[in-house]
């Protein structure tokens, strides 16, 4: 959204950058093999329903294509609303690629019925070896990715966030101003 | 209201006064309500937050509101703001700070009891489009070159009686009438401006949150509740109007002309307008 637009209150969704979700997959491995995180075979993606026929029409067609599309690869997934009212597709599958595969579909099939400002972001959820869960969350806004690891009470791992940044700084694009680390608390995932 | 604004534009009227019997000049005038406006732009947050009585709260404190702004700052791609609250029962909303990083997006305790969470979440989608909208900025720049026009306009005057007529007294009260006229006129167009942005903060929280009817609903049980506050509460938070999502006097008891807000009523009609929209 441009200054002018904003000066004259014209909110728009930003678009979303679906390309960027590619490189997880790559960097999956280098984070099995240096910072010993293992993924936990599931990832989820997550939008904002809009209250419209046109989108409920393109949310069905899409998720007709998901369904397609996991037959063909394996991939059992599952859609749940959250308490927030947000919608998320929860998939699983052995094969990371796979995953990563099914939830571009997902993002670019809304971007290409015209709804790619409702994306929020998908989730993939990574533990490392003291059993602690760490999120990368791919951020549709801004088209590259950032840590979240949560601690009980609602606290973040700070630590953990920062070294696993360091470490995939080369192999992730990644978000350089850590106050868009939005934090997604109770995610279905 | 209205009133409050006058007597305080008299005094700062007076205050403008003394200092040019004092021989300081229109730039320093200026400059001085510049500094003035400045201040007020870039201490909104706390200034604001004081004097509302606002506390900053952590994700533990408000898990809820929290989780609402995180989600809704993602999808309007803004810096999460600060969150406070507000011990009042008289449900409102407010935004302040002067950027988008320094923005504080508050709710008070009656607003967070009466509404559901979707409603909750059209308001503070309100307040983020404020936010957005920089819409503090807007105000603070629309206020300065409305007092710069009052000057220019005074000065104006006052020479021009200087020069043709030397009957100071008659000629003072002249001056201090278009002044004041001057003033009312700026007065209006920035509530008019103010309307304007509110009307966008909406749309905005319709686009943000693709469901205008919320925001609708949550506008008509506010609207509803203020009526029954107590009058002592709504006469503290008054001041304040510019920042609400709803202004704490019913627009009936006021011309709609000097209101900050539109009618409740208008803005829903526009929300309906906007759903109807999305359907083509």
């Amino acid at each position: 959204m441009g200054l002018l637009d904003s000066f004259f209150g014209k909110t728009k969704l930003p678009e979303s950058k679906t390309e960027g979700i590619f490189a997880v997959s790559t960097a999956q491995v280098t984070m099995e093999a240096n910072l010993e995180l293992v993924s936990l075979k599931k990832a989820g993606i997550c939008f904002k329903p809009q209250a419209s026929s046109h989108f409920e029409r393109a949310r069905q067609e899409v998720e007709e294509l998901l369904e397609l599309s996991s037959k063909d690869t394996n991939t059992s997934y599952q859609i749940v609303k959250d308490d927030y009212g947000y919608v998320w597709i929860l998939l699983e599958d052995p094969d990371f690629e796979d995953l990563v595969s099914n939830i571009y579909l997902v993002s670019e099939g809304l971007v290409e019925r015209g709804f790619g400002g409702q994306l929020l972001c998908a989730l993939f959820p990574f533990k490392s070896k003291d059993k602690k869960v760490i999120y990368w969350v791919y951020s549709f806004k801004h088209g590259n990715f950032y840590p979240f690891a949560p601690k009980p009470g609602k606290e973040r791992d700070t630590a953990l966030e920062f070294r696993t940044r360091s470490v995939m700084e080369k192999e992730l694009p990644l978000e350089g101003d850590s106050a868009r680390w939005y934090p997604l608390w109770d995610s279905p995932l | 209201m209205f009133l409050t604004m006058f007597l305080l534009a008299m005094v700062y009227l007076a205050f403008i006064a003394f200092l040019l019997t004092q021989g300081v000049g229109t730039v320093g005038i200026v400059a001085f309500a510049g500094f003035f406006l400045f201040v007020q732009y870039f201490f909104s947050d706390r200034l604001v937050l004081w004097s509302m009585g606002g506390r900053v709260v952590s994700e533990s404190e408000e898990p809820e509101l929290h989780g609402i702004v995180d989600r809704l700052s993602q999808l309007a791609d803004l810096p999460k703001p600060r969150i406070a609250v507000v011990k009042s029962s008289v449900p409102n909303a407010f935004a302040t700070g002067r950027s988008k990083n320094n923005a504080v997006v508050a709710v008070t305790t009656g607003i967070m009891r009466q509404l559901d969470r979707s409603e909750l979440e059209a308001v503070l989608a309100h307040e983020l489009s404020h936010v957005k909208n920089r819409d503090v900025l807007v105000i603070t720049i629309a206020s300065f070159l409305s007092t710069v026009a009052f000057f220019l306009v005074r000065n104006l005057l006052f020479f021009g009686m200087m020069g043709r007529d030397r009957r100071e007294s008659g000629g003072m009260v002249v001056v201090w009438i278009v002044s004041v006229l001057v003033w009312l006129v700026s007065l209006l167009l920035i509530r008019a401006l103010s309307r304007y942005r509110e009307f966008s903060a909406d749309r905005g929280a319709a686009v943000i949150t693709g469901q205008p009817a919320h925001l609708a609903s949550a506008l008509m049980k506010i609207s509803g509740a203020m009526d029954r506050v107590p009058k002592d509460d709504l006469r503290k938070v008054e001041g304040m109007n510019a920042f609400f999502i709803v202004p704490a006097v019913s627009g009936d008891t006021l011309m709609s002309l000097f209101s900050t807000h539109p009618r409740v009523e208008q803005r829903i009609s526009r929300l309906e307008e906007m759903q109807r929209r999305m359907e083509f």
